[in-house]
């Protein structure tokens, strides 16, 4: 989802999802991404603490699920 | 409000921004605003809705005008942010059929554009001229074409808006099919700008129809009338628009368009089109069923006299801001029932009532007029049992326009029932300061 959608256009699905499920009962996870549920997410939170994109990656040849 | 305009005037150049008098001409329902301005990109409807949300000024959004008689008398009016300027054909695939368009472009301009290329966006709502995209999506606007195509809901593919805080964010994409997270373009369609301020709209095309005729008839009664509708819904025809006016609103449009729609209680004007091979077949089908339920003599409107005819009934609400335009949905089997009422009750009260409907949606249009001293308590008495009778036909009823007076008098959205928790709880999530169009949406929201 983080490759389809910027954070602001996340954000607003996030706000509606918070006025029918404030509690975040119903699916978890499923679709609006969580750093559990989504491994993009979660290679955004791993490059917070110290992952290093490889060169491919930078030169934009490859692309890391 | 002072240092406001001037930050506005650094962003969007004093030559697009008006202010003291000027602003008196952008006045909803005669609350005149402090400032008008016209940002010329997405970035400066970004940066003048930024300033707004830190200075917490009431912003309404404003395209063309002809939706903004729609809402409830505003508490207050800050600043109207004119869309105008934004009115480009960003991109047209002809082979994909799909356009996207900035939301302050006219939509005659829009069709004109699109017709080069034999398609068109399939919104007739009234005011086309005047009327733009993003005003026809914040309010929802349609006109009786819906029968056949839809409404915005059905055409909008992809969306821009900025956030009461400046955020820009997407939705939806150039292809017909997109369906990953939620549907977030639906969401602002009607949300008359409470939400967010459309500033991108991405819609699918139909093609040009080659040709499109009328058959217009009266009938002795509504209900004989709605007997004709019922057999012409229950064919195999496929109808473009299917309308039934009262003899008041018939005379009226027969005057506009310069012709004369027959003398009755009620007129049926039933479009086709298609080819003009399947045209003829169709209408003269449409007159067979017509006839037997009692209505006649038939004419078949073409060309010009066709376009001027639609032209009426689109544009039938004058606006010389006295009357009160309703809006009710009922089922398609009450539609004689809600010419009827709508007759009975303005008789009541000393009104004067034109009524179209879009007989094949259950869509019905109430033009209320009336004189004297007491015209506007009049006039909003007439609200409640109209919108009773609308509940009682499984529908509603919307105020579209009516002077403040009436307003004052008047609950103009009505009930919306168990979901407006969840659209208080919208709102507050898309716009806690509440600066757009603030007071105007159902609820006071």
């Amino acid at each position: 989802m983080p490759l389809m959608y910027s954070p602001a256009d996340l954000e607003a699905m996030t706000k509606v999802k918070r006025v029918w499920n404030p509690t975040g009962l119903l699916n978890p996870g499923k679709v609006l991404p969580t750093s559990k549920s989504c491994v993009e997410v979660g290679a955004a939170g791993k490059r917070d603490i110290g992952y290093k994109p490889h060169r491919i990656e930078q030169e934009g040849l490859a692309q890391r699920f | 409000m002072i240092d406001l305009a001037k930050t506005l005037e650094e962003i969007v150049g004093a030559e697009h921004l008006r202010a003291d008098g000027e602003a008196g001409r952008y006045a909803v329902d005669g609350v005149a605003p402090g400032a008008v301005v016209f940002p010329g990109s997405v970035e400066e409807v970004s940066g003048v809705l930024a300033a707004c949300h830190a200075a917490k000024a009431a912003v309404v959004p404003w395209g063309g005008g002809t939706s903004m008689g729609l809402g409830a008398v505003p508490p207050k009016v800050d600043v109207v942010l004119g869309l105008s300027r934004l009115n480009h054909v960003i991109d047209h695939e002809p082979g994909d059929m799909t356009s996207t368009v900035q939301a302050g472009m006219v939509l005659t301009d829009y069709q004109a554009y699109l017709g080069r290329h034999r398609q068109f966006l399939a919104l007739d709502p009234p005011g086309a001229d005047r009327a733009t995209i993003g005003g026809i999506l914040a309010a929802n606007a349609s006109g009786p074409r819906r029968l056949r195509y839809g409404t915005a809901r059905d055409l909008l593919i992809g969306e821009r808006v900025v956030h009461a805080d400046g955020t820009v964010t997407k939705g939806g994409a150039k292809v017909v099919k997109n369906v990953t997270g939620y549907d977030m373009n639906k969401l602002y369609v009607g949300s008359l700008g409470t939400l967010g301020v459309i500033v991108e709209a991405t819609f699918r095309l139909y093609p040009l129809p080659p040709a499109e005729r009328t058959c217009l008839a009266p009938f002795p009664t509504a209900a004989k009338a709605r007997e004709a509708i019922a057999k012409i819904l229950d064919s195999p025809l496929v109808p473009s628009a299917v309308e039934l006016l009262n003899e008041a609103a018939a005379a009226a449009v027969g005057r506009r368009a310069g012709l004369e729609p027959g003398k009755g209680a009620a007129v049926l004007a039933v479009a086709v089109a298609s080819v003009p091979e399947a045209v003829a077949a169709q209408l003269e089908t449409v007159q067979t069923l017509g006839r037997g339920a009692g209505g006649g003599p038939f004419q078949v409107l073409d060309g010009e006299a066709h376009d001027r005819f639609w032209g009426a009934v689109r544009d039938f609400a004058p606006g010389d801001g006295t009357t009160m335009v309703c809006k009710a949905t009922v089922l398609i089997a009450r539609v004689a029932d809600a010419v009827w009422q709508g007759e009975s009750i303005a008789a009541k009260q000393g009104l004067r009532v034109a009524v179209i409907s879009e007989a094949g949606t259950g869509v019905v249009r109430y033009y209320f007029q009336a004189e004297g001293t007491d015209a506007a308590a009049r006039l909003a008495a007439a609200v409640a049992p109209l919108r009773a009778f609308a509940a009682e036909a499984a529908g509603h009823l919307v105020v579209l326009q009516a002077p403040p007076q009436v307003k004052a008098a008047a609950d103009v959205w009505g009930s919306v029932g168990d979901g407006f928790p969840l659209m208080r709880a919208l709102k507050e999530q898309f716009d806690p300061e509440r600066i757009l169009n603030p007071g105007r949406f159902v609820g006071g929201l």
